[in-house]
């Protein structure tokens, strides 16, 4: 169990974070994580993530740099570019941008 | 068959209300910026900026919330720096400190709490109620007037008629 951001909140700024962050709400801004950060199915992330390990089921608009692995799970909508050495990009995913894996 | 259906039921109506999502914030986590809402937010980290809900917040023993803070309840374990509006309720307990302006109906600062800072617990609402006093005194003296008048006017009639 990490952070956790409901399904009705709003956030508009930064957020920073040793634990893992799950959002089910909608997040303008940037996420900062050491460990991993999941956007979930009613999730919405418009801005920058940094982080390990990322988990997209929902929708992100902006460039993800993850450390270990970014995947994009079948439903989710990603626009932007991602940066990691381990990328899956399931079947049902949409996704428009670049993908660097540091080749 | 009708009592075992009942209690079926009831079990899916808590299991739907245990689903309803809790927003936390744990010890390693800052959030800074607005926020806004209409659920539960359990603060055990930090949060910075302005905080808008129409359910209650929660800071933890270890949470820390720098911020405006706009909420239906707020329950302070850990430390609050800003103002607080709460509609119903604001509870600071004994390991609460908190600097700031509170403006709430109700207000409960336990033993051990630290706080400074004004409290308004609604002028306006003290104002309303001398109106709404004020209102039915005079709705009263209305009433007096009308059960007094007729009654004298019958009086007199009976009065005129015997004569």
């Amino acid at each position: 169990m990490g952070t956790n951001i409901g399904k009705t909140i709003k956030i508009k700024g930064e957020i920073e974070s040793g634990v893992e962050v799950s959002v089910s709400g909608e997040i303008s801004g940037k996420i900062k994580c050491k460990e991993g950060v999941i956007i979930e199915k009613d999730g919405k992330m418009i801005g920058d993530i940094e982080t390990k390990n990322v988990v997209v089921h929902g929708v992100v608009e902006g460039n993800m740099v993850a450390e270990e692995k970014i995947e994009l799970k079948s439903g989710c909508i990603v626009k932007g570019d991602l940066k990691a050495p381990r990328l899956v990009l399931l079947d049902g995913a949409k996704f428009k941008g670049s993908i660097d894996m540091g080749v | 068959m009708a009592e075992e259906r009942i209690p079926v039921v009831l079990t899916k109506e808590k299991k739907e209300e245990k689903a309803e999502t809790q927003t936390v914030i744990l010890g390693p986590t800052t959030i800074r910026g607005e926020i806004q809402g209409d659920e539960n937010i359990v603060v055990e980290g930090r949060l910075e900026g302005k905080i808008e809900l129409t359910k209650d917040l929660i800071v933890k023993n270890t949470g820390i919330v720098k911020a405006e803070v706009k909420v239906n309840n707020a329950v302070v374990e850990g430390v609050v720096v800003g103002n607080i509006k709460a509609l119903e309720k604001v509870e600071i307990s004994s390991t609460g400190r908190m600097v700031g302006d509170i403006y709430s109906k109700r207000v409960v600062i336990q033993e051990g709490a630290a706080f400074k800072g004004k409290i308004d617990m609604g002028e306006e609402m003290a104002g309303e109620a001398k109106a709404i006093q004020e209102k039915e005194e005079k709705l009263f003296e209305k009433e007096r007037e009308e059960i007094v008048f007729p009654s004298q006017g019958t009086l007199k009639e009976k009065s005129t008629k015997k004569k």
